[in-house]
């Protein structure tokens, strides 16, 4: 493949994941992929399309429904040699194969005193809007945040899926690779880049008065507040995040301390949720320069209704956001 | 009932006070005690509590205003029926009429003040104090808007204010505590120079000294022969100095400073006016040593240059004396029935009544008038 062909078109989030795993399974032929559904049926939200037909069984591995077996498959293959991509269906079954995530492939490279590393990226999706029901639509980015040893990553334009997945596939560590399943569709032009770090935040939107700090699905919801805050004259900074660990503290500090007003949005459920760990670091960095306290609008601490309109509503939206923003700046 | 809100009584001779903050807006609840407003006297600034519960119905005074002691400043519209109206009032006289310092409501104080760290961080680099202002905010916080504000009001009220160099800072205290300690007594004479003068004049230019060189060689010569005044009060005690180290006090750019001649008294007339001349130099160029500028053991300070018949000056710690120094100017002098033209200078001491007495200092006002007399002997 020549993937300089696709430089300034219009593709989808889930193309541009596909063409990051075909173009570096072309020049390093030892990555494989392994997980359900992902050889034959080409992955339950087609990411992995036509790689088993161009690269064989042997690269791309079906495999039986035991997410434990999946990643610690995945593990020791990365222990000895291979840089494997696990693809785990739905973040929410995470649950299984924690052992083998927190325990294993997290701590691998300390307890063998830095000898051998993980290599491995877990593919995986969360996020609500697809009617999925409260076990398929949780945002658990929380979980492996919180666990040290673990890079994550959550891409929200087409051009980061594409950066993020092929810098994640050069990592001698693990790294959770949290896609948005709302997202799959969405297109965007695909922008020759150089390769983009883990840890370097994007400002999505340049504005003056607030920050909005989000990432992933919930980015989107933001610019679009963002536009709508434009016409009545509020001019609000976005700042996507792109990565969770490591995280841009740097990058919102400044902006809140430009702004002096902070907005946190993200999808997981408030309480304990990533939303607490940025305010923390916002209000520690830009203390001296807050004008209002930092709020957050996060899920309800609540499963997931699989009823849309429930949904909706159990999550932020664009209206949302703008009731918030006005609140802050009481405007 | 809607309760009248006045300004209280804040002593006994204050009859009116600036409002110089509301903690309260119209239609925010209030408890009783709880700080409504600051106000300012003459003397003092002072929270003023609610004196019942209720909701701010009205603020009639605004911030800035002065108001007259007793005239309505807003309403409080509280519970309370209005029946026994005469227990009330009793009660609000005895409450008015104890207004409680600033130190003493803060140790009571129930409600905090609110404000924005950053409204707090520029406030503190700009001097503001917060309390003295309204917040614009939810609770009434303060917001960096609240401050900004402020800010505009205060450069435009305080466009004029010259802030103290250190050095005038230090005279400042210096002085201060000098005539707030020392009980400063003054005694002039009249002391003629024709002599001097005219002995003067038969020099050569640049070498020529000052009439102020001239004094300080004199002062020194005559403060040998009256020790008590070359000294420093301390603990009770006077401590007399063996050295003679005149200050004369110099103006520089950053403020009132005493160029110190040491050892004055032993020094020729030329030497004196050198080193006055070098130190002056040094300070314009700002390489003064500390020795240059300290250790004074009685100190010059003279006028006359600005055409200043007399004057008197404070005392600068821990000398006992300070020589206030007039202009040169010609009188008609009458002595032994006759009257002639002569040169005099006006030479005042302030001294410090714990240190000397009147008699001292005109003995040695009278010794210096001698040594003045007789230029020959001891100047050239």
């Amino acid at each position: 493949m020549n993937i300089t062909e696709y430089y300034g078109q219009t593709i989808t989030y889930r193309e541009a994941l596909r063409l990051a795993l075909d173009e570096a399974m072309e020049q390093d032929e030892r990555i494989i992929i392994l997980g359900e559904e992902v050889g034959r049926y080409g992955g339950a939200y087609a990411v992995s399309q036509g790689l088993y037909e161009k690269y064989g069984a042997g690269r791309v591995l079906d495999t039986p429904i035991s997410e434990a077996a999946i990643i610690g498959t995945a593990i020791g293959a990365a222990m000895t040699g291979l840089r494997p991509v696990a693809e785990l269906m739905y973040v929410d079954f995470a649950g299984i194969a924690m052992d083998q995530i927190a325990n294993q492939a997290a701590k691998i490279r300390y307890m063998f005193g830095g000898q051998i590393g993980v290599p491995m990226v877990l593919r995986t999706q969360g996020g609500p809007g697809r009617s999925a029901g409260a076990q398929h639509s949780q945002s658990l980015e929380a979980w492996f945040m919180h666990t040290a040893g673990l890079f994550v990553a959550m891409p929200a334009t087409v051009s980061d899926a594409y950066q993020l997945l092929k810098e994640a596939l050069q990592f001698d560590d693990p790294v959770i690779f949290i896609e948005h399943k709302g997202l799959y569709t969405s297109k965007g032009i695909f922008e020759p880049g150089t390769a983009l770090p883990f840890g370097k935040a994007a400002i999505a939107r340049e504005g003056s008065e607030l920050t909005i700090i989000t990432y992933s699905g919930a980015l989107r919801h933001c610019l679009a507040a963002a536009e709508e805050l434009d016409k009545l004259a509020i001019d609000v900074e976005v700042i996507d995040l792109r990565t969770l660990n490591p995280l841009d503290v740097d990058t919102f500090v400044e902006s809140v301390s430009k702004t002096g007003h902070a907005l946190i949005v993200t999808e997981d459920s408030l309480t304990a949720g990533v939303s607490a760990e940025i305010s923390a670091r916002a209000q520690e960095g830009a203390f001296d320069f807050l004008e209002e306290p930092i709020m957050r609008l996060s899920g309800e601490d609540i499963p997931i209704p699989v009823a849309p309109e429930l949904e909706l509503a159990a999550t932020p939206k664009k209206a949302d956001i703008i009731k918030a923003v006005r609140k802050i700046l009481r405007r | 009932m809607l309760l009248d809100i006045k300004m209280p009584v804040l002593g006994e001779t204050t009859d009116e006070a600036e409002i110089l903050a509301w903690f309260k807006r119209v239609g925010d609840k209030i408890e009783r005690g709880e700080a409504l407003l600051e106000v300012q006297t003459d003397k003092i600034t002072v929270e003023v509590p609610a004196l019942e519960s209720g909701i701010v119905n009205k603020i009639i005074a605004q911030v800035g205003e002065t108001i007259a002691i007793g005239d309505i400043i807003a309403k409080l519209q509280t519970n309370k029926a209005k029946a026994s109206p005469k227990p009330k009032v009793e009660k609000r006289k005895k409450t008015i009429k104890t207004p409680k310092t600033k130190t003493q409501i803060a140790k009571n104080k129930t409600t905090r003040l609110r404000a924005a760290p950053a409204a707090r961080r520029l406030a503190r680099e700009h001097d503001i104090a917060l309390a003295s202002l309204k917040g614009s905010g939810p609770l009434g916080r303060i917001s960096k808007a609240d401050v900004v504000l402020a800010l505009k009001n205060k450069s435009t009220k305080q466009k004029n204010i010259h802030k103290l160099t250190a050095i005038e800072k230090l005279t400042a205290k210096r002085t201060q505590s000098s005539f707030q300690e020392a009980p400063h007594f003054y005694i002039k004479q009249q002391i003629e120079m024709t002599a001097i003068s005219n002995y003067l004049q038969t020099l050569a230019k640049p070498e020529r000294p000052s009439i102020n060189d001239v004094l300080v060689l004199a002062v020194a010569k005559t403060l040998k022969k009256h020790p008590r005044l070359n000294a420093s009060f301390k603990n009770g005690d006077l401590a007399i100095h063996d050295d003679i180290n005149i200050g004369v006090i110099t103006a520089t750019e950053a403020g009132l400073v005493s160029s110190v001649v040491k050892n004055a008294d032993r020094l020729y007339i030329l030497e004196i006016k050198n080193k006055i001349i070098e130190v002056r130099n040094k300070l314009k160029n700002k390489t003064a040593k500390p020795e240059d500028i300290e250790g004074a053991s009685f100190t010059i300070s003279n006028l006359g240059m600005f055409g200043v018949d007399e004057f008197s000056a404070i005392i600068l710690p821990p000398n006992v004396a300070i020589l206030a120094l007039g202009r040169l100017k010609e009188e008609v002098l009458v002595r032994n029935g006759n009257m002639r033209i002569a040169k005099t200078i006006s030479c005042t001491v302030s001294a410090d009544h714990r240190a000397l007495d009147g008699v001292m200092v005109a003995v040695f006002l009278h010794s210096l008038e001698e040594q003045l007399q007789n230029p020959e002997s001891w100047l050239i």
